[in-house]
């Protein structure tokens, strides 16, 4: 199950980031800033993610960190989805 | 204390605890300090700095009480601030240390992060103020002090010829430029700012802009010089303005992207902002469309339409939007000169003209660049005088000046300077044996940097930005870059730079980022786990 779900977090930055490589798994560690990931796209992914996940980012998670890579948004996600 | 007898930056601030004694002066997360509180952190910050005799100060840190405090600090303790980005590539920061010469570094735990890659830029004998715990690895010579017991300072000689800041802009040859701004300088926007708006103790301004960013001036100042609060946003904060009810904003500093960027996402409904009564934009030209779109969400605020390069302390002309009829890419006006300013308007051939390089001199503009080799073509001898050329293009008529564009590469993105020069050279620096040509193309919200590698080996664009990272920040990388096996030339055997521009507005186009998910993506409502 953890597997499909990065899965689906990873089709959701390809859908918002054009420069991502379709086909190759992104990894954990990529800078998103470096594939296009401004703080507009933040904005609107943050938006996205509250649509599809069915959570609430609470302010003290609305900061830049949140967003830096993959990993780090993942880890954000599971502490909502569990707190 | 009267607005004209403030001459001294940090005086500003002396002025508001006057004004609001007991009131509010920051808002940080959840916490509010008054301005008692918050003098508090500024004297206990600038006794060790003052006791040292310290000159330029670095302020490590970003969006946190020691940020604002440490910069006060500096002042209060008689030497130059100097805005550091913790979030700045470990190269720049270093670079940037080094060409201001600090003798000391006020430090956040934001901060305490970026340390290591600081510290190549710091001299022996540097001091370092923060409250963290001993950073592991200091070298020798750098010596750590704590914040001292809240107090009065005895600092003494202190006049409006004393730098009060140093930032860095973008430079075309490849490094950040450094912007030595005096007291004098800076206290004469603030006072000419705050009798254009009608604020006082009561309003809250909001704090987007990092302090690296002359805007961010401002904000601090225009808040405490009247005895307001200053409300402290992240940059994802400020592009969500309806979670931000509760903050009641009363004064928005805003770049015009910022603005078209929340009305081309949806997300600046008409009257969602019912608390704000003055917006200034600044940073890059308005168009009259994203003004009306502002004016629709904030029906009950004044908005104020400033230029001014970072050169001229902030800002130093401006015009007061009307709801005119103009179409919606029509450009605002960017009005007449502050008091105390003087402008001249040349054409190509160095002579005065309606039509030309805007050149400023005055109360608000610096004397020069850091270094002095900076100046080589920057200034005009003109009438007895010594003018700074800006750059920019403009327009002179009747209702004021109009920006037209700029005479060179520099180009505003989201609101920052940026020299295609200096965005090239790290490119090359990090795809050695590609041709490199950066370009931009207009987005949605304003220009959009974008890339093309040429020849050498075959380069992702993640494997390029990420070595380019280490030297160019976040807002100086392209949105978009592609490599190609050969140079595309015209025919003078030349970059062909507009076919270069339509094949990367293709590329945007068909790959167009789209808010929907592709139906069989969306997942349970349950959210995902971390794997780790």
């Amino acid at each position: 199950m953890e597997t499909i779900r990065y899965e689906i977090l990873e089709k959701i930055l390809r859908a918002q980031l054009p420069a991502l490589e379709r086909e190759a798994v992104i990894p954990q560690d990529l800078p998103l800033a470096t594939v296009g990931l401004d703080s507009v796209a933040t904005v609107v992914l943050m938006d996205t993610l509250e649509d599809i996940c069915g959570v609430t980012f609470p302010d003290e998670a609305i900061a830049p960190a949140t967003f830096r890579t993959p990993g780090s948004l993942w880890a954000v996600l599971g502490r909502l989805a569990s707190g | 204390m009267a607005a004209e007898e403030v001459v001294l930056l940090d005086q500003w601030f002396d002025r508001g605890r006057t004004l609001a004694p007991g009131g509010p002066a920051l808002r940080v997360g959840r916490q509010t300090l008054t301005y008692e509180e918050l003098d508090a952190e500024v004297t206990a910050l600038a006794g060790p700095l003052a006791a040292a005799g310290s000159r330029r100060v670095g302020v490590l840190a970003a969006k946190s009480v020691s940020a604002y405090a440490g910069f006060l600090a500096a002042l209060r303790a008689g030497a130059c601030a100097v805005p550091l980005a913790p979030d700045a590539p470990p190269d720049r920061l270093a670079a940037v240390a080094a060409a201001a010469g600090l003798d000391a570094v006020v430090v956040d735990a934001t901060g305490a992060a970026a340390l290591p890659a600081l510290l190549p830029g710091l001299a022996p004998g540097t001091l370092l103020v923060t409250a963290l715990p001993q950073p592991a690895d200091l070298p020798p010579g750098i010596r750590l002090r704590r914040p001292g017991p809240p107090g009065p300072l005895r600092v003494t000689g202190r006049g409006p010829d004393d730098l009060a800041y140093l930032m860095f802009t973008s430079g075309s040859t490849g490094t950040p430029k450094g912007v030595p701004i005096r007291h004098r300088n800076i206290s004469a926007f603030v006072r000419t700012a705050l009798e254009r708006y009608e604020v006082g103790p009561g309003d809250r301004f909001s704090q987007i802009y990092e302090l690296t960013f002359d805007l961010s001036m401002s904000e601090l100042f225009l808040a405490w010089g009247s005895g307001a609060c200053l409300c402290v946003l992240n940059r994802i904060q400020a592009l969500s303005p309806a979670r931000l009810a509760d903050q009641r904003i009363t004064v928005w500093h805003a770049t015009p992207s910022l603005a078209a960027s929340l009305h081309n996402a949806g997300r600046l409904p008409p009257g969602c902002l019912p608390d704000v009564r003055t917006t200034v934009f600044c940073g890059e030209p308005l168009t009259s469309g994203t003004a009306r779109a502002w004016h629709g969400a904030a029906p009950g605020s004044v908005i104020d339409n400033l230029y001014g390069p970072t050169e001229a302390s902030v800002a130093c002309t401006g015009h007061v939007w009307d709801a005119d009829g103009l179409p919606d890419d029509a450009t605002v006006p960017i009005g007449r000169e502050f008091p105390g300013v003087h402008t001249l308007v040349v054409g190509a051939d160095g002579a005065p003209a309606d039509t030309g390089e805007l050149c400023l001199r005055g109360e608000q503009v610096f004397t020069g660049y850091l270094d002095p080799a900076e100046d080589e073509g920057r200034f005009l001898d003109h009438d007895g005088h010594r003018w700074y050329r800006t750059g920019d293009l403009v327009r002179r008529d009747a209702g004021g000046m109009t920006h037209l564009g700029r005479t060179d590469t520099q180009v505003k993105v989201q609101g920052y300077r940026v020299e295609i020069g200096e965005v090239s050279a790290a490119l090359r620096a990090a795809a050695p044996g590609a041709q490199v040509a950066v370009l931009t193309v207009d987005g949605d919200t304003g220009p959009q940097l974008v890339a093309c590698l040429m020849g050498g080996p075959p380069v992702a664009q993640a494997d390029v930005l990420g070595r380019a990272a280490r030297r160019l920040p976040a807002y100086m990388l392209p949105r978009m870059l592609w490599w190609l096996p050969e140079p595309v030339l015209n025919a003078n055997g030349k970059i062909d730079r507009p076919l270069l521009r339509r094949a990367a507005q293709r590329r945007l186009a068909s790959s167009a980022p789209s808010e929907s998910v592709p139906p069989e993506s969306v997942p349970s409502p349950s959210a995902p786990t971390p794997s780790s």
